[in-house]
Parts: C-alpha cells; sequence; structure tokens
C-alpha cells in the first residue's frame, strides 16, 4: 500500500473554509456524544493514547485513504444540503447522511493528527441540484464508501484501527441500503457484498472527475462570504 | 403483508440461506449443526415481522463487528461480505418500520451474551 495521499491533485494547504469548521464542530460535538454510551470506533480510538493505537505506516495509509472517501461524501452531502435542490424524502436522508459524514471526516481527522491529508477541492459537477443526479450519485458513494472499507480491512495491522474502521463500514452499507430505498432501487443486490481494492477506488473516483485542482464556482450562486 | 415488505422478505430469506450455505461452506467439519428454533409468535403481523427483522439484522452487524478483531485476516475478508449484507438487511428493514436507517455514526458491538439476550428478548427461543 502506497503511503502517498489517496487523491491526487490537492491543493497543499488543505485550508477549510469558516463555515465548514464550524459545521464540522457542530458534527463532532454530536458524533462524541453518540458513541460516548460505551460504543467503540473512532471517538474510542481518537481517545487512546498514540502508542495504544498500534497504527503502522500502513494503518495510517489506510486511515488516509479513507479520510479522503470521507471528504468526497461530506463535501458532496453538504453541498447539496446548502444548495436546497433537492427535496422531500431525500432531503431527510442527505441531512442525517451528511451529518454521519463529517463526523467520520473530524474523527479520522483527529486520529490522524498531523499525518492527515489535507482537504481536497471538489466540483461536483451539477450532481448536488438535481435529485435523479444526486440519488445516482449518492448510491454509488455509499456503494464505493462500503467497498473501499471491506477491501481494506483485512490489510489493517491494529486491532483498534481495524474495529474503528469496522465500526464505519457498517455505517456505510446502511447509508447505502437506506439511499437505495429512497431511490426506489433495491437496497441489497446481492447476498455476499463484494470489496474493491484501493487501485479499483481510485480509478472509480477519478473517472467521476469530482476532485479538481482548485476550488471553482461553477453554480453561479452567491458565495457565502462577500463581505 | 405489504407487497414492499413481502419482496424485503423474499430477498433477504434468499440472501440468509446463503450466508449459511456461504459459513457452512468456509468452516467444513467445524460447522455446528442447526439448532432447533422456536419462532413463537414473531411472525403473527407484519409489524412484528418487522420489528424483529430489525433486531436480527441490526444484532447480526454487532456480533460480527465485535468479532472481527478475533478472526484471521483472511476470515475477516469473507465475514466482512456477510456483514455489509446483513447491514443493508437492518436499514431496509428499519426504512420499512419507518426508523432512522443509520442510527448513529459508527455501529457499536456486542459480546455472545448481548447476542443471545437480544435474541430472547423478541420472543425466539432457540
Amino acid at each position: 500500500v502506497s503511503a502517498g495521499p489517496a487523491f491526487v491533485p490537492f491543493d497543499a494547504d488543505g485550508a477549510l473554509t469558516e463555515a465548514r469548521d464550524a459545521a464540522d464542530g457542530r458534527t463532532r460535538a454530536a458524533f462524541l456524544r453518540a458513541t460516548a454510551g460505551g460504543a467503540v470506533g473512532l471517538a474510542a480510538l481518537a481517545a487512546m493514547p498514540r502508542a495504544a493505537r498500534g497504527a503502522t505506516r500502513n494503518d495510517v495509509a489506510i486511515l488516509n485513504y479513507a479520510l479522503g472517501l470521507e471528504y468526497l461524501q461530506a463535501a458532496f452531502y453538504t453541498e447539496a444540503e446548502r444548495g436546497g435542490a433537492i427535496r422531500g424524502p431525500a432531503r431527510r436522508v442527505l441531512r442525517r447522511v451528511g451529518a454521519v459524514e463529517r463526523a467520520h471526516v473530524e474523527a479520522l481527522r483527529s486520529v490522524l493528527g498531523r499525518a492527515a491529508m489535507p482537504r481536497p477541492f471538489f466540483d461536483f459537477r451539477g450532481t448536488t441540484e438535481d435529485s435523479d443526479a444526486f440519488l445516482r450519485t449518492a448510491v454509488a458513494f455509499e456503494d464505493l464508501g462500503t467497498a473501499a472499507y471491506k477491501g481494506q480491512a483485512p490489510l489493517i495491522d491494529s486491532d483498534a484501527v481495524l474495529a474503528a474502521a469496522i465500526s464505519i463500514h457498517s455505517v456505510e452499507a446502511r447509508h447505502a441500503a437506506w439511499i437505495r430505498f429512497v431511490a426506489g432501487v433495491t437496497p441489497a443486490a446481492e447476498a455476499l457484498d463484494a470489496p474493491l481494492t484501493k487501485a479499483q477506488v481510485l480509478r472509480l473516483v477519478r473517472e467521476t472527475r469530482f476532485v479538481t485542482d482548485a476550488p471553482r464556482t461553477r453554480s453561479g450562486r452567491t458565495p457565502p462570504f462577500t463581505g | 403483508v405489504r407487497p414492499a415488505v413481502q419482496i424485503f422478505l423474499d430477498t433477504v430469506a434468499q440472501h440468509e440461506r446463503r450466508h449459511v450455505e456461504y459459513l457452512a461452506e468456509a468452516l467444513g467439519g467445524d460447522a455446528v449443526a442447526a439448532p432447533a428454533i422456536d419462532l413463537g409468535t414473531t411472525t403473527a403481523s407484519e409489524r412484528r415481522i418487522v420489528a424483529t427483522a430489525v433486531v436480527l439484522e441490526d444484532v447480526a452487524v454487532f456480533a460480527y463487528n465485535a468479532q472481527a478483531p478475533n478472526l484471521t485476516r483472511r476470515r475477516l475478508a469473507a465475514a466482512a461480505s456477510v456483514v455489509s449484507a446483513d447491514a443493508r438487511h437492518a436499514a431496509w428493514a428499519r426504512s420499512l418500520a419507518g426508523r432512522p436507517a443509520a442510527p448513529a455514526p459508527t455501529d457499536r458491538t456486542m459480546t455472545v451474551e448481548q447476542v443471545a439476550a437480544a435474541i430472547a428478548r423478541t420472543g425466539i427461543a432457540w
């Protein structure tokens, strides 16, 4: 497994907008509350001393790869929620799923600390502004996330990191089924869910051209902070 | 039952039979025999069927997640293909029941004893 960043190209400074920081802060608090009742997972992992996690360089690369996918998902739902074009049951689901994906981002960043890859820039090419395109993309993202975590789980060295990754893996599968249900397609297409390798996942992500070099404003909406 | 629930039951029953085959195959001579199961009144109405399905599928996910670090990584790869299918079933049953399909950012774990107790609370005896 390469130790390099999961996605290229991405901006080197990875600065977040003020609004994103505020949103992530809120979800992180909610995330920590939700996992406080003895549940294992990322919150527990983040709370562990570094040595107790036993994360190897290989594990750090896997966590960064997971972080890249979570950035992609979180940015997608956040943009769809802010844009306001998706309505009805799809909007209710995207708000809940988006909050969870933002919590995954924040928790992975806190586990990785300074080793966390910076946030890439995204251009979702109109898929957050049309209900059909949104649902198709969301189904693809959640199926992809499930297959990606499944592909990495057997490659993880540390049991603590494995427990955290596994506790996210099944939530990604729930999201996939939930969004499929709302989209009117079968929530569980196969008896056995297949994994995807990192190379397969990154190729699929590259083909979307959702990851871009630099921020773009295509939508014509007024930027949130114009002075 | 409603047609939407019938589709769920047909699909999930077929998946679970496949899981049994798959695990029995993986275990070979180490596979335990099928236990005697008394479903009680859990199949008496659509509401009870769906509510019981939510518990069984959620519990399966929590049980697999708890055991993941105890498996060899090779066995884990096989188990992971089952657990995400069960997580999909859980989310599907929850959607049919009008409940949040993914209520927490991470899925919890359950010990063998907690799993047995949760199943017993549904009214199923085994």
